[in-house]
């Protein structure tokens, strides 16, 4: 990926943040449903406890939002939230340190955390569903079209915008946009099922 | 879902939407909560095809931190329904499942049925060429015993999973009992720190059990009792 492209992606949260800074909760519970598994499972990471992971992300959500105003966006909205979740589990640790509730942590002295695998925490059900689900994902995008998997793959996997994207394919922005749209219809309706039976995604239901 | 809006949603995801339009969208969703389902939906996807954190897709504290903030979100007023095609297939599928469990016969497909019936019959040997074990089946139905439940769909996995989707008739919540070979789950299983894994022995191998869904967990415990399980770390 060249740097442009990097460069691309970058600010692909702001305007949303940017409603967000002003008040508009509307948006920024879009950027918490978009982040929310990712920040649980930095989470995860630190406190080895999925309900404490929870309590350590809610409050990161929170303290992201009370302080908007100091995002100042010279990096991406996520690493800016990254940091924000990070502290907040270290925090966390401490304090349970302190009340010599916790033996220190191995993660606590590690700076590289690799936040994009399954954590370790994760329970089997929680890995089989995983697993499963991205199978089905797979095997949806490998059977769509061929321009349609072009334009899916060149964004999701090379991080293309639209615009670029139009230029490698040579076709307008808005067939790239049509495209990647009903890849993503395809591929919803064949995960919809697994969504469907493993979560409760519209009532924020409790799953075992 | 209008399918304009929809496809709106998925450029925003991707940070393609002008503020305007942006606005829009917020507005959209703000009038129809499925919308913001959709979103959610979205960012799923796009986890698996990036390989992130889908340990955790079930989890959903966005109404809490709203809560916290003062804030509000709103539901969709219904469950998103299974289009049509899949409740077809679904049907199919469990009709299949009694054709199989009335009969006893896996491999056996009855020319003289209608395509629907058909469908059922081939739907079934698949799943039963799948586990290749009738055993693995009869733990699926001896584990929803007494439950009152209805078998939604089957599907068989790759690697020879087998996904059965439950339904309690009474309240409408839905859950999944999964059996998977030991040998397709346990390269993932190996890596986690997981001290205990539900697991049936039979004479065609070993099957990792799980329950998923909107279930309870003294449900979940009776549907692994049912089944048998014991609890220890496969080597």
């Amino acid at each position: 990926m060249n740097a442009e492209v990097k460069k691309s992606n970058k600010d692909k949260d702001l305007i949303l943040v940017r409603r967000a800074k002003r008040g508009d909760y509307k948006a920024f519970d879009l950027l918490v449903l978009k982040y929310q598994s990712r920040i649980i499972g930095l989470a995860m990471k630190f406190v080895k406890d999925i309900q404490t992971a929870e309590d350590v992300a809610q409050e990161s959500f929170i303290k992201a939002y009370k302080s908007l105003d100091s995002f100042r966006e010279e990096s991406a909205f996520y690493t800016w939230l990254y940091r924000i979740a990070s502290n907040t589990s270290k925090n966390y640790l401490i304090s349970k340190k302190r009340k010599n509730e916790l033996l220190e942590s191995e993660v606590f002295s590690s700076e590289e955390i690799d936040i994009f695998d399954i954590p370790g925490g994760s329970s089997p059900e929680e890995i089989l569903q995983a697993n499963n689900l991205r199978e089905v994902i797979f095997e949806s995008l490998s059977n769509l079209p061929e321009d349609i998997r072009t334009a899916v793959s060149l964004r999701e996997f090379e991080g293309m915008s639209y615009e670029e994207i139009s230029k490698v394919l040579d076709c307008p922005i808005g067939t790239v946009r049509s495209r990647i749209f009903r890849g993503r219809e395809i591929i919803q309706e064949k995960i919809f099922p697994l969504l469907n039976s493993n979560i409760e995604l519209t009532k924020g239901s409790k799953r075992i | 879902m209008n399918q304009g809006i929809k496809e709106r949603i998925s450029a925003m995801v991707d940070g393609e939407l002008s503020e305007f339009e942006v606005r829009r969208v917020l507005e959209e969703i703000e009038a129809n909560p499925e919308f913001r389902d959709y979103w959610m939906k979205l960012q799923i996807a796009k986890s698996g095809l990036k390989d992130k954190s889908l340990g955790y897709l079930d989890r959903d504290i966005s109404k809490r931190v709203a809560k916290e903030l003062g804030e509000h979100v709103e539901e969709p007023k219904k469950a998103i329904s299974i289009n049509k095609t899949y409740l077809s297939m679904a049907a199919a599928a469990s009709a299949g499942l009694a054709i199989v469990f009335s009969f006893g016969v896996f491999n056996t497909v009855d020319t003289s049925l209608s395509p629907e019936e058909l469908f059922a019959s081939k739907a079934s040997k698949q799943i039963a060429d799948a586990i290749s074990s009738p055993q693995a089946i009869q733990v699926l139905d001896k584990a929803l015993t007494g439950m009152n439940v209805t078998l939604q769909d089957l599907n068989a996995g790759k690697k020879g999973q087998v996904y059965a989707n439950y339904r309690f008739p009474s309240n409408g919540k839905t859950f999944r009992v999964s059996l998977s070979p030991a040998s397709a789950a346990l390269p993932e299983l190996r890596n986690t720190q997981a001290p205990k894994l539900a697991y049936l022995e039979t004479k065609n191998g070993v099957y990792i059990i799980s329950v998923s869904g909107d279930i309870s967990s003294e449900q979940k415990s009776q549907i692994l009792r049912n089944a048998n399980f014991s609890f220890n770390k496969l080597n």
